[in-house]
């Protein structure tokens, strides 16, 4: 199984220390991995630092490797899913998910198993049917299953998605959130997905990791991590973790406090 | 079972899109070489064209047919394709690297600095090459100011925390600052030379000689390879440069080596026919609109839009007013802003 470990990272935006000392746990394949925390908690900066967007002290290893050391088009590589997902270019989806596909692997041309990659990948997602359509065509939630399948189609082993679920209906981000646990579970995935919904996190994490001003507030099993305490800490809001008839935590919110600080 | 004939419908459906932007583009040669023979004809003695064709494919016939039409038509008419084809192709790239459907070569300032340098030449007599060169002066003046002008965009873009669109900004503001430097020499120069610069940032054709012409195309051959290799890195740039860069894309180099090859053919594209604006907005639009943003469509396409609408330009310059040539510069913009309007008001539904 596929593993990554991050220990002591630091990243900066000129002045403007963004993660200060960030080590996670070490994330496993047939795993998801929820990272939680509120806005500007530094998740889109970890992901960029993991992937090695961004450089900075402190070290990231793929099944002990540090990543420098492997080349950008290496499967073992973490394949990140950024949360912009507004481009207009003049592509159908097709294209735009073989295009994806076609960075750093294959030739000129597109060889039939290529273009099978991409319609097996769009029938994963369940959106077959938009393969014909212009991206300026897709609504917002359209274009995230778009980006979902941008990132799939490459195969990754380690997965890092930003918010992948925030544009989806109901029922696509349970879908969406099914499948991710499906590939972490049937074909070794390492799976870690920033989300804002903690009922969601609740319900499909492994793990979660929570930032909070740079650091990692706290992580482990998603029913030991978020307690009453840390959402009031990390959150600044009132909030209860119970047990539903059948038995899953869910969290309800009774107010917002003012955070310290 | 179903699973297969649905991975061979997927085949299907992409190759008969492939297959249709081929086809789209063999039309657009198509009517490329049509409007070429028929630029060829037209002139202040008009041939038919079956002399022209004659002529081309050295086939017997009036020698006077022969030496016009290669010595003074042909040159002309190919360079109109081959600076179409260049500005075009320089337009989508930067375009495409600055993710902004307004780039072109342009907005950087490179034409404005070509005129700039041209009006130095004439204006002020400035010559950095040896006598016996004179008919290379104004060009290579030219050429000199578009480069520096690109340079120092490249450098500029280099500097930390620099976007895509700090880069537009700064080229307008060359824009401008050139524009009034050009004004500056305007002011002061003699009457010839003031007629002189006033014709030359026109745009004009011709100028051309087969040495100019050979100089444009070799650069056009040079950098073509060069963008066909990086061909689906540079599509990828347009799903934006957090995405690129999840592709695993170096989108900083990918996007300065693009700008430098760019500016380097603009910049000899305007050095010797002057400030032909429009081809390098205009090209890579209507390409976008027929084939698409896949590069292995979109650079050939802009390149035959581009050419092909400027030698569709050539022919109307000479037909327009009988007996008179007008300034190609202007017939582009008067003829293709209302086609190109046409356009972009009928494709309304993609707006990209």
């Amino acid at each position: 199984m596929v593993s990554l470990t991050a220990t002591g990272l630091d990243v900066s935006y000129g002045n403007r220390a963004v993660l200060r000392g960030v080590s996670l746990p070490e994330l496993r394949g047939g795993e998801v991995t929820a990272l939680l925390g509120p806005n500007a908690a530094g998740k889109s900066t970890l992901f960029r630092r993991l992937v090695g967007q961004l450089a900075g002290p402190g070290t990231v290893a793929v099944d002990g490797q540090a990543l420098p050391g492997l080349p950008p088009q290496d499967p073992t590589r973490p394949c990140y899913l950024p949360q912009d997902s507004s481009a207009n270019a003049a592509l159908t989806v097709f294209e735009a998910v073989l295009l994806a596909a076609k960075q750093g692997a294959g030739g000129w041309a597109v060889t039939d198993a290529e273009a099978d990659d991409v319609t097996r990948t769009l029938a994963l997602l369940e959106i077959g049917d938009l393969a014909g359509r212009f991206l300026t065509e897709l609504s917002g939630g359209q274009r995230q299953m778009v980006g979902l399948a941008q990132a799939l189609v490459r195969q990754p082993r380690i997965l890092l998605l930003d918010e992948p679920t925030s544009a989806l209906d109901l029922q696509r981000q349970v879908e969406v959130l099914h499948l991710l646990r499906d590939l972490a579970r049937r074909d070794g995935l390492c799976v870690v997905v920033a989300i804002h919904d903690l009922n969601q996190a609740l319900r499909f994490a492994d793990q979660v990791v929570v930032l909070g001003g740079g650091r990692v507030v706290a992580a482990g099993a998603p029913a030991s991590v978020l307690t009453p305490a840390l959402l009031r800490e990390v959150y600044g809001v009132e909030a209860r973790i119970e047990r539903c008839s059948r038995g899953h935590a869910f969290l309800t919110v009774d107010g917002s406090v003012r955070r310290a600080g | 079972m179903s699973a297969a004939v649905g991975l061979a419908q997927g085949r299907l459906a992409y190759r008969r899109l492939a297959r249709r932007r081929v086809g789209l583009l063999a039309l657009m040669a198509a009517l490329l070489a049509a409007s070429l023979v028929a630029d060829l004809t037209l002139g202040p003695a008009r041939y038919g064209y079956g002399e022209v064709v004659g002529a081309l494919l050295g086939f017997e016939g009036p020698p006077a047919v022969s030496v016009v039409v290669w010595d003074i038509r042909l040159p002309v008419a190919l360079m109109a394709v081959v600076v179409g084809a260049s500005l075009a192709v320089c337009g989508a790239q930067m375009q495409t690297v600055l993710n902004n459907p307004l780039a072109s070569p342009f907005t950087l300032g490179i034409s404005a600095a070509a005129g700039f340098g041209a009006a130095l030449g004439f204006v002020l007599g400035v010559n950095l090459l040896p006598s016996g060169w004179s008919a290379w002066t104004i060009p290579f003046n030219a050429f000199l100011c578009a480069m520096a002008c690109s340079l120092l965009i490249h450098a500029l873009s280099q500097r930390r925390g620099m976007t895509t669109e700090t880069i537009v900004l700064l080229g307008i503001a060359l824009v401008f600052t050139f524009n009034a430097a050009l004004s500056a020499l305007e002011f002061i120069a003699s009457e010839q030379a003031l007629a002189a610069v006033v014709f030359w940032t026109m745009g004009s054709l011709g100028r051309t000689t087969w040495p100019k012409l050979a100089i444009t195309a070799l650069a056009l051959a040079a950098v073509w390879p060069l963008f066909a290799r990086q061909a689906w890195a540079l599509t990828a740039l347009r799903l934006g440069e957090h995405k690129a860069a999840s592709f695993g894309i170096g989108v900083g180099r990918l996007r300065l080596h693009t700008i430098l090859l760019v500016s380097a053919l603009a910049s000899i594209c305007v050095a010797f026919v002057g400030t032909i604006g429009f081809i390098g907005l205009v090209g890579p639009h209507i390409a976008r609109m027929l084939v698409g943003e896949d590069q292995r469509f979109f650079l050939p396409g802009s390149a035959l839009a581009g050419a092909l609408v400027l030698s569709a330009a050539s022919v109307l310059s000479k037909s327009i007013l009988p007996g008179l040539i007008l300034p190609i510069g202007i017939v582009t913009a008067l003829v293709g802003v209302p086609f190109f309007f046409s356009l972009i008001l009928s494709t309304r539904s993609r707006p990209w």
